[in-house]
Formats: structure tokens, sequence, C-alpha cells
């Protein structure tokens, strides 16, 4: 009997987990205006207790928001990353999704780098380390000169709403767009490096 | 009055018992554990030109780099307490070992809980590159630890019968992801509403190799997707509990993920890794119709 009930509670502790973790921003408002009501220490007691569980949902690999395509993009987008020289020359980086693969590259190897590159869209800091890491991949596999900076341009070009797109036989605006979205320096780290 | 609400609490007490403690049906969760390996296997083979650009302390979060604020590294990591010592490369053998081991059904618990513990690895290590498939993988191996995954269909099969409640968990768990997913595109986007989602999803050069997107331009085309994977993805929580919708709506949902795992690219591993954890929700009883099915399909022609 005390097995079982222990195993019903674990059961439980993990479905409110999935929950919590899930819960839409109202219910956050709805919870901060109760506490705000109540005596500090038991709002603390209660903060706590949340926080527990979201402690346990990380632990478990219970803590991911399942969203699936609920919010849908109006526009096709894509980065263009480029490394610029100190010499003035530029190059877009032969990186997966810009530049040429081949059909096992791209229909299996490079599985991971669409969603590599939405998981950055809104993280400036990865899209940074990100960029370092590729200067340090050119010093290691060029040699010289390092390049000064990585550009992140961000390419987009809207689609039609759909009965617009119906009545024009098109789905895409016809221009695409562009804005830098981010310069990266390189680190310098290779020159303070001892010859080897 | 008293007796009476006895009567009821015993009684579900009773279902509750049926529902979480009941015999686990080890055909389907051998299915289960055979999909899910040899897809995992296969991820793990895709990952290989970028593992250590995704996992490497000195990959593309690096730990390394004074100047980029790194991503929280803990316990809770494997490569925490090996790194400098064990190459991540190394990893990637053993994810291969482990996968292989899980599908044969060879010591399975053991390498259940070892690719729990990489899955929550590589996730921690590098959110950035983590996709739909990998919370998936690590959701099922997390209530795998504690499921007889090997009770048929391996090379060494438990014999004994274990309670279900591991995998009511993981049947619950893949429940409320679409509950949830169907409440979030049903509350955050119009065009879930509007009938022009799947529209904007098969036109999207990102997410869809589908040749033909002017197909989706017509209201009814766009509408009749839009609104019936939205409905079967709400309806799936909701019915698959009883028994004549069960095997109809796990049929039509499989069917629609691999559909997706075809006509949307990006996508196709997570895709799949739901039908791994759809096939929970079959019974031997199914499996035997269905090959029943399969095999008059089959030999009907050579009869006629």
């Amino acid at each position: 009997m005390l097995r079982k009930s222990l195993i019903s509670i674990f059961c439980l502790l993990n479905l409110f987990a999935v929950l919590w973790m899930n819960r839409p921003p109202a219910v956050d408002a709805a919870l901060d205006e109760r506490l705000a009501g109540l005596p500090t220490m038991r709002a603390f007691h209660i903060r706590y207790g949340f926080w527990l569980v979201s402690r346990w949902a990380h632990l478990a690999g219970l803590d991911n928001k399942w969203t699936m395509f609920s919010t849908l993009h109006r526009f096709d987008w894509w980065y263009v990353i480029k490394a610029k020289y100190p010499d003035g020359l530029e190059e877009v980086l032969p990186l997966p999704l810009q530049s040429p693969r081949t059909t096992l590259e791209h229909m299996f190897f490079d599985f991971k780098e669409a969603k590599l590159h939405l998981n950055m869209y809104l993280q400036p800091e990865w899209r940074k380390a990100y960029a370092r890491y590729l200067c340090r991949w050119l010093i290691e596999h060029r040699g010289p000169p390092p390049p000064g900076v990585i550009v992140y341009e961000l390419h987009w070009q809207n689609l039609y709403p759909r009965p617009q797109a119906a009545m024009l036989g098109t789905h895409r605006e016809p221009q695409s767009r562009a804005q830098v979205l981010q310069i990266v320096e390189c680190p310098e780290w290779r020159k303070k490096r001892p010859a080897s | 009055m008293a007796e009476e609400e006895t009567r009821v609490v015993r009684s579900i007490a009773r279902a509750w018992d049926r529902f979480w403690f009941g015999p686990t049906d080890p055909l389907p969760v051998a299915l289960c554990r055979i999909s899910l390996g040899v897809l995992m296997f296969t991820d793990f083979l895709a990952a290989t030109p970028s593992w250590d650009r995704f996992y490497a302390p000195d990959g593309m979060l690096s730990l390394n780099d004074p100047a980029v604020t790194p991503v929280v590294q803990g316990w809770w990591e494997i490569f925490w307490w090996t790194d400098g010592f064990i190459p991540v490369g190394w990893y990637w053998w053993g994810a291969l070992v482990a996968t292989v081991g899980f599908t044969v059904g060879w010591w399975t618990r053991f390498w259940t809980i070892a690719l729990f513990v990489l899955e929550a690895s590589l996730v921690h290590r590098s959110p950035v590159a983590t996709n739909g498939d990998d919370l998936v993988f690590r959701m099922l191996l997390f209530y795998g630890c504690f499921a007889t995954m090997n009770g048929a269909l391996a090379l060494r099969p438990c014999t004994r019968t274990r309670e279900r409640w591991p995998i009511r968990l993981m049947q619950l768990n893949i429940a409320l992801i679409y509950l949830i997913s169907s409440a979030y595109k049903f509350g955050s986007d119009t065009a879930w509403r509007d009938g022009s989602a799947l529209y904007y999803a098969m036109v999207n050069h990102t997410w869809s190799r589908w040749p033909w997107p002017s197909l989706f331009y017509p209201a009814w085309t766009s509408g009749l997707a839009t609104f019936g994977s939205l409905l079967l993805e709400t309806a799936f929580p909701l019915l698959v509990w009883f028994e004549p919708f069960r095997l109809p709506l796990l049929l039509a949902l499989m069917l629609m993920h691999v559909v997706i795992a075809i006509v949307l690219q990006n996508v196709t591993f997570f895709s799949l890794s739901m039908v791994c954890g759809l096939c929970l929700f079959l019974t031997t009883d199914d499996l035997h119709r269905l090959r029943r099915w399969w095999t008059g399909r089959v030999t009907a022609p050579d009869a006629a």
C-alpha cells in the first residue's frame, strides 16, 4: 500500500511538472496576484514549492515547452554568415544552409541546422558564441590571415496571406530584404599562442 | 450516505489501481523500444559531422571563451564530471553502443539509464543544438528507466510481469504534448483559427520540402489540412483512452506523423520519435489484427 502510494505521488508529481512547465503566462499573473495577498513566509513557501517542481522537471528532462508550430512565420528567413578580413575581403562561410551541399548532407547530416538557426534567432549571446567558434575554426583550418569579424546578415522574404497567394498565383513577395543583424569581433587568442 | 461515499471512493481506488498498476503489455513496449533504438542510432549517426561543433568544451557554446557568457553547466551532466579527461567524441561511440544494446534488448535497463544520462547531458551542454526529437527521446528514456522495456523481442528478455505505471507515464506525457500544443496553437496564432496554418507551413522554405505549394493556396485544402490536423491532435489525448476510438485515432496520428516526416524537412526525427511514442498505445491484439490485415492484403491478389 505504501509503495503504491509513493509511486502514485511520483506519477502525479511528473504529470504536474509537465503541466507546470507548460503553463500559460496568465497562470503566473494570477498566481502573483494571489500570492501578493498572502503573508510573506507563506507566499515564499509556495513559490519555493513551485521552484522545486521546476527544478525536478529540469533534472528529469520534463521541462520542455511543447508548442510545436503553434506560431507560424509570415516570412521566409535565413542567415547569411560572413567572415570579413582586415584587408576588406568578405567571404560567405561554407556552412550548412548557405553553401552547396550533397543530397546526403542536405537530407541527413544537416538535420539540426534549421533548428539551430531558429534557436539562435532570439539569443544574441549564442550567435556571438557561434561566431567566435567560427573564428577559431577558420584560424585552425585555414591559417592566416585571421578574420577580423563575423557578420550575421538576416535575410527575409515576406509570404503573402493565403487569399492573396491564390489570387496572384505565388506565395512570396518578389523581393527579399536584408539587414546586418550582428557583428562579432574575432578573438585575438591566436596571436598570444606560442608558435608550435 | 456514508456507505455510498465509501463505495464511490473504493471504486475510484480500484480504477486507479487498474490504470496504473495493471500488468504491462510487453509487445507494444518492445516495438517502442526497437523503433526508438533504431531512430536514436540513426540520429546519432546523422550528428557525426557536427558532434564536436555542438558538444565539445571548445565547440560553438565554448566553455573556455572569456568573451562569451558560458551556458551554465551543472553536476546533472556527464560532461561536467569528465571534461578534460574523456573527449566528447568518445560519447558518440558510447551512444552507438548504447543504442544497439537498447534496441536488441541486452542489458536493457543499463543502456536505458546510460542513454537517458547522455541525452540529458547533450541537451544541457548545447541547448542551441537541441531539437524536438532530443526532448522526446529524453522524456521516453526517463520513464524508460523505471519500465520493463525488454519484456518481449529482446536478447535477454525479462519474464517477470511488471506494473505498467512507467508506461502509463509515457502515454500520458505523449497525450499531454498534443493537448498542450493544441491549446497553444489555438491560442497563439490566428492562422490556426482561420485555416491558413498549413498553408504557411507548406510554403515556408525552411520547413517544407513539399514540391507543389500551390496546392495549399485554395481555402479548402489549407483549411482541411489545418483543421484536420488540429482536430486529430486535440481529439487524440481525450479519446485514445476509449476503446472504439483508440486504434483509428492512433493509426491516423501515426500516418500524420509519417506524412509530416516526408513533406516537412528538419522535423523528420521529431515526427518519427512521436510515432515511436505512439506505439505504446497499441496492444498485442492490435498488432495481431494489423498483421492479419496486412497478410490478407498482401495475399488477396494471389488468392483472386
